[in-house]
């Protein structure tokens, strides 16, 4: 029994020692070994490895610095860093996907404030890319992923059927009636997870409203809301194409994640998907015959008469930040940088296909560099809604939405649904 | 000084016991009691759960629970749960277990097969059901389109009418085992020579069954039962993994909206609201069916 005690008491007097040990202090002493913990969600072996390899350049450089470098899947991701700032044991940097989600973690203190470092590099980055890495003009975090989200069709298809690749919707929905007739699927779409559907409707209430609307309704300005016509057509033209099959049957029960509705893609029994600028490796990864010899992409096509234009696009990618409360910020800012910079653009392109948001990479593929055309060519980049707007609401934006998928919701109701809940959050409209 | 001897043996007797129990309290104390505890008091603030600043709103959250549309189906498809746990595995499980007890050749081979569900990881066996209800390339599509009932293949998790059987069924499939191998070894317990002697008073299976087999599996049955209602009523993992309570909520759970709320969208104090009350209702339901079978047992 004593022993017991005893063996408490140590217990107890080592763990608050533990907790304890090691006040703030500004960078490390020349010398002292320290280790830097990143957090990051490429899982995939050549996103992993171009992370390795920048994160070895950085300690070559810098041999008193141990980096922990941790890969996590996507959705786990969120709910692993979420439960480790809370409980006190967060990684030095880690990723974000920008907009609301980042907010959460910066109103709540855990983002370092890099506007002043930064300046010394913000030159190296792209206007889109630092835009998704603040908050007001605070810059918090840099690009390590960047890309517009396109629509991705089969080529083989396009001239089996004769098809040209449509810049209107009409001329879209043209070669979908097509491909439908010729027992095609035109859109493949997981909608499971709900945001891989959202891009679509994105789009089309981009397309129809402009992006101003989507600004002007989260800012709760100029007399514009949520429930404004745009978003209602765009939810009409979504059940419009559910109810004509452009999308295959029960797709808000396919996963993407695990593949289903690529797998319609690569198998030739869907022509179109509709998705960000991830396709692009995934397919590198997963079917590059298909990649050499199938895919091709153009931009979401416009509606004659409608507000949008062709290079609004929708898009989005990872920032990754330093813990606001790391105890070696200096050099953890440095590791940002690296992990972001030229040589680790140009292995993201040469490995996984993927833009990072650095200035200056070389582009040899031509899919790629037509992806890339699309981004430096748009004039406004909207964040996914999803990643852009408050958690809360952003659930709300991604359930209506699977619901119009669906056929459960009208566009109306949908619409007032959001609205509602953007009062809640946001304030009433002004 | 006989008395005092004896006292002096329980004194250490005592020492023992909780010298053997300190370790489980300890583990106990930590991981549940405290954790109930916390989850109590996160329920009064408004946290997001990943900030130092919280705001005490004392009942705040639970009004809004009570509120909340969508706990309303969370808790309606929990208690549907409840009931077909109840009322499907437990008897299918009871069924395979009495056949494991026969005299029937293969026994072992079949107690290995039906066990295998229990087996699988979860998360392996939801991939595996969400492949096979796909209505593209799933199994469940292909045999439909063969017999002729093509026009009817839907995509079975993504439809309200049919997500929830869906689930429902894989839920089933995986934990009939578990209840089957507690019941096997229920019916294990049971003496043959009540069964020979039943025999030689002219009974035949049916009244052995109902006057021998049911009656002394009451027990085991019983802590199934709580087991199984506990379980359903915070079970969480096949449905996060096949669905994630969806399509539009159809087949929500307290425990997914629970994780929704809290990890998803940020609100920490409200998902610890719905744990709070997870808490009450798994309690109240444990309490009331044992006080009422307890009852039973004695009539």
């Amino acid at each position: 029994m004593k022993r017991l005690i005893t063996l408490a008491i140590v217990m107890v007097v080592a763990i608050s020692m533990l907790s304890a040990a090691g006040a703030p202090e500004a960078t490390a002493a020349k010398g002292e070994q320290i280790t830097l913990n990143v957090w990051h969600i490429g899982v995939d072996v050549s996103r992993r490895a171009t992370m390795e390899k920048a994160i070895a350049r950085y300690q070559a450089a810098n041999p008193n610095v141990k980096v922990v470098e941790q890969a996590i899947e996507n959705d786990p991701y969120k709910t692993k860093l979420k439960t480790a700032m809370g409980g006190g044991n967060p990684p030095d940097l880690f990723i974000t996907w920008g907009g609301g989600w980042m907010e959460e973690f910066i109103k709540a203190g855990k983002v370092l404030d890099i506007s002043e470092p930064v300046k010394a590099v913000a030159a190296n980055y792209l206007d889109p890319g630092l835009s998704i890495s603040k908050l007001g003009d605070k810059v918090y975090g840099l690009p390590i992923t960047l890309g517009p989200s396109s629509v991705y069709y089969n080529r083989q298809l396009y001239d089996k059927y004769g098809l040209k690749v449509p810049t209107t919707l009409a001329e879209f929905e043209h070669n979908c009636d097509v491909l439908k007739a010729n027992g095609i699927i035109p859109i493949a779409l997981g909608n499971a997870s709900k945001w891989p559907g959202a891009i679509t409707f994105i789009y089309l209430s981009m397309r129809y409203g402009g992006a101003q609307v989507f600004i002007d309704a989260f800012n709760r300005e100029n007399g514009k809301t949520f429930e404004d016509e745009s978003f209602v057509k765009a939810g009409a033209k979504i059940q419009e194409w559910v109810r004509k099959g452009y999308y295959p049957e029960g797709m808000n029960g396919i996963n993407y994640d695990t593949g289903g509705s690529r797998m319609l893609f690569y198998s030739g029994r869907a022509a179109h998907i509709i998705q960000t600028n991830g396709l692009l490796g995934n397919t590198r990864n997963e079917a590059p015959d298909f990649f050499k010899n199938n895919l091709g992409l153009f931009k979401f096509p416009v509606i004659e008469g409608a507000k949008g234009s062709a290079d609004e696009i929708v898009g989005g990618g990872n920032v990754i930040h330093v813990y606001g409360g790391t105890k070696y910020p200096k050099e953890a800012f440095d590791l940002l940088v690296v992990l972001s910079d030229l040589e680790y653009g140009q292995d993201m392109i040469n490995g996984s296909s993927m833009i990072t948001g650095v200035k200056g990479i070389q582009i040899q593929d031509t899919l790629i560099k037509q992806q890339y055309d699309v981004l430096m060519g748009a004039k406004v980049m909207q964040n996914f809604y999803d990643q852009y707007m408050p958690p809360a609401l952003a659930e709300v934006h991604k359930d209506t939405t699977q619901a119009l998928f669906g056929l459960t919701m009208t566009p109306a109701q949908a619409a007032k649904l959001v609205e509602a809940k953007a009062v809640e959050v946001l304030g009433p409209a002004k | 000084m006989v008395p005092t001897k004896r006292r002096a043996i329980n004194h250490k007797e005592i020492l023992f016991v909780v010298a053997a129990l300190v370790p489980g309290l300890l583990f106990y104390g930590v991981y549940n009691l405290y954790g109930i505890f916390m989850t109590f008091q996160y329920s009064t603030l408004d946290w997001t759960g990943i900030s130092q600043n919280t705001g005490f709103v004392g009942l705040a959250n639970y009004l809004k629970l009570f509120k909340d549309p969508m706990m309303g189906v969370a808790v309606k498809n929990n208690l549907i749960l409840m009931i077909t746990s109840i009322v499907i595995q437990l008897p299918f499980a009871l069924l395979l277990a009495l056949a494991l007890n026969s005299a029937i050749k293969g026994t072992r081979f079949f107690r290995t097969i039906f066990f295998l569900p229990m087996l699988f990881s979860t998360v392996a066996t939801g991939i595996m059901w969400q492949l096979f209800f796909d209505p593209m390339f799933g199994i469940l599509a292909y045999v439909m389109q063969q017999v002729g009932l093509g026009a009817y293949i839907i995509g079975f998790l993504a439809d309200v009418r049919t997500a929830m059987p869906a689930v429902l069924f894989v839920i089933c499939w995986q934990f009939i085992p578990f209840y089957m191998i507690i019941l096997k070894a229920g019916l294990t317990n049971i003496s043959v020579e009540l069964y020979e002697a039943a025999t030689i008073d002219g009974a035949n299976r049916w009244q052995a069954f109902w006057k021998i087999t049911l009656p002394l599996m009451a027990p085991t049955l019983r802590t199934s039962a709580v087991m199984s209602m506990v379980g359903s009523l915070k079970y969480f993992d096949l449905v996060y993994i096949m669905t994630g309570g969806g399509p539009s909520g159809a087949t929500e759970l307290m425990a997914t909206y629970m994780y929704k709320k809290g990890f998803v969208e940020f609100g920490m104090g409200y998902a610890s609201a719905i744990a709070g009350l997870m808490f009450i209702i798994c309690f109240v339901f444990a309490c009331v069916f044992l006080y009422v079978t307890r009852v039973r047992e004695a009539h």
